[in-house]
């Protein structure tokens, strides 16, 4: 279908709107005259100055994310085997219906296991920090077939990977960090548990069990935490097979999902949709797949997991395209919600990896950017945002054991962490 | 699966925030247009609808029950004076260029082939979803959220379309 959708996509510019007709409405709204004066004012010509604002204003923006993207886009896995698969992605391993609901349980039962537990910090931190769906969602190439990463970049991603990281600041040794400092440092230590759920290791299993009086399907779900536990829930389901094709080299599938999952001895309702879509074409390929899964926590209180993939390689390019979305609602308002998008892209010699990540929680929004670079043969993360609406800017520093984070005016500070020696990262 | 920025943004257009415009008419032009252009298949026209829909629209903000669907709400707008234009149109031009309308002057503009097959072949949720997911170039998650379905319906409704398309090219001999 690649023909199709290169076909529409040159298109657009003779069937998209043109940008004349927002102009009009402008006009028609009465905004033109506003427009006018303001030119003036800067004696600029009228009509046309205001018409700019918004494309200078789109212009700078696109200049801003080039710039940004150029910086904090440094090669993240090392120089070579660009080709390969770099994360054995846990959803590249849905590939059936019962392999989605098993992921979909694990995901949104970790969440309300969480959440039962009434653990402090964000829905992310207590989420992946506790060992959770996007720690087995994004898990790294371990005994599983083809897909197995390159050592270095395997290094990186576990580099990434903050295993069990303390969350805590009494487990934090300053070293000069002012005290906003220190709480920048504790909302990144949730950050990074949530980076560690996303590129970290781990799987979900599922073993299949009677269903109960509602219900005809039964699942026992379970994977290991960061801490080596093993964490169970049970699934109790009707499965929907809504359709799917496979013609040739093209195959999809579309699931959906009604039952109640059982997390750590209460019920909830839970409802879901998957599809999954792959093709290849010669020397290119394109897989992708869409996840909802929901548990319902009362009338109008849910925890909602969404997630979506695209994967494309084309000869001597490949990338992958995650985004996820996690968001909790109570009586039909939004409490909390974590968006996580990540992007790597290979091409020859070179790799670029970003993650951002976003939570809104009580009216404040928190934003992240992850990259991973090499300084003086040291791994450090490189990271940028906005945190309590201050904009920052650290490294952290992957060292045995710890965390050294080093801001912008040269105050640093040493936060535990836990390591073993297979994670050290020794290629640089 | 509620915009609720969206929401704020109407609602500060409805006490007179002019600026809100700018953010609604991005996030929710595409979807009115395409619903118009599903029945006017005509570029030039589908414009001008879509800038009669917003005039109108704003003038009876009003209307709208806040909290609902906006996005539902335009496009419902939309498709009204869709209709009407083409109830007129189709009173001025005779029925049998209908078709072809382009090439005899009816209609303004001639989009490309593949579009028009779109608008005759598939059903307008399947057509909306396409164009906004491969001619918008939105992500299937947006679309989702633009209207109100699951992202695994919007892409399954993608797929369906994509090969529709497909098959009907094939069989016209255009790939």
């Amino acid at each position: 279908m690649k023909s199709i959708k290169k076909m529409l996509a040159e298109g657009a510019d003779k069937v998209l709107p043109d940008k004349k007709v927002k102009e009009n409405i402008r006009s028609g709204l009465g905004m033109r005259e506003e427009e006018a004066q303001a030119a003036y004012a800067h004696g600029g010509s009228e009509g046309i100055k205001k018409t700019r604002t918004p494309l200078i204003a789109a212009a700078a923006a696109l200049i801003a994310t080039v710039i940004i993207l150029s910086i904090l886009l440094p090669v993240f896995f090392g120089k070579k085997n660009a080709l390969s698969p770099s994360l054995n992605n846990k959803f590249e391993q849905i590939t059936d219906a019962d392999s989605f609901y098993a992921y979909g349980a694990a995901s949104v039962g970790s969440l309300l296991a969480a959440e039962a537990e009434g653990a402090g910090g964000s829905i992310a931190a207590k989420n992946f920090a506790g060992g959770s769906m996007a720690a087995k969602n994004f898990a790294l190439p371990a005994e599983t077939g083809s897909l197995r990463a390159d050592p270095a970049e395997t290094d990186a991603l576990r580099a990434l990977s903050v295993k069990a990281l303390p969350v805590s600041s009494a487990e934090t040794k300053n070293a000069a960090a002012s005290p906003s400092q220190q709480a920048q440092i504790d909302t990144v230590n949730r950050y990074l548990s949530l980076v560690e759920g996303l590129l970290g290791e781990g799987g979900i299993s599922e073993t299949p069990a009677a269903g109960n009086d509602k219900y005809p399907y039964g699942m026992h779900i379970s994977y290991l935490d960061l801490l080596g536990e093993t964490v169970r829930y049970t699934l109790y389901y009707d499965k929907i097979f809504r359709g799917g094709d496979k013609d040739g080299e093209e195959s999809e599938a579309y699931y959906s999902i009604e039952g109640e999952l059982l997390v750590e001895g209460r019920t909830y309702p839970v409802e879901g949709n998957y599809t999954a879509e792959s093709e290849t074409d010669k020397d290119e390929s394109e897989e992708s797949g869409a996840l909802e899964f929901t548990a319902y926590t009362g009338e109008n209180s849910y925890i909602r997991a969404v997630q979506e993939t695209e994967r494309e390689t084309e000869e001597d390019e490949s990338g992958i395209e995650v985004y996820y979305v996690y968001t909790v609602v109570e009586e039909g308002k939004t409490i909390e919600r974590t968006e996580a998008e990540y992007e790597k892209e290979d091409e020859e010699d070179e790799s670029e990896l970003e993650l951002t990540l976003t939570i809104e929680k009580g009216g404040r929004r928190e934003r992240l950017t992850f990259t991973d670079e090499t300084e003086d043969g040291r791994r450090v993360l490189r990271a940028r945002g906005n945190i309590g609406g201050d904009e920052v800017r650290f490294s952290v520093y992957i060292l045995k054991g710890k965390y050294h984070y080093v801001f912008e005016d040269g105050s640093s500070s040493d936060s535990g962490r836990f390591d073993d020696d297979d994670d050290d990262d020794d290629d640089d | 699966m509620k915009d609720e920025r969206l929401e704020r943004s109407v609602a500060q257009l409805r006490a007179g925030d002019m600026k809100a415009f700018d953010y609604i008419y991005e996030r929710t032009n595409r979807p009115a247009y395409f619903a118009i252009l599903y029945i006017v298949r005509d570029k030039m026209h589908a414009e001008d609808i879509l800038q009669e829909t917003f005039l109108r629209a704003i003038a009876s903000l009003g209307q709208y029950a806040a909290g609902t669907n906006f996005i539902g709400w335009l496009c419902s707008i939309a498709r009204s004076l869709a209709l009407n234009h083409l109830k007129k149109y189709r009173r001025e031009v005779a029925t049998d260029f209908d078709e072809d309308a382009y090439k005899y002057g009816a209609a303004e503009t001639e989009l490309p082939f593949i579009f028009d097959v779109a608008a005759k072949l598939l059903p307008e949720d399947e057509y909306e979803i396409v164009m906004l997911c491969q001619v918008a170039g939105y992500k299937r998650r947006e679309v989702a959220a633009m209207l109100s379905m699951p992202v695994a319906t919007v892409t399954w409704k993608n797929n369906q379309a994509l090969k529709k398309l497909k098959k009907e090219l094939e069989k016209e001999g255009r790939i």
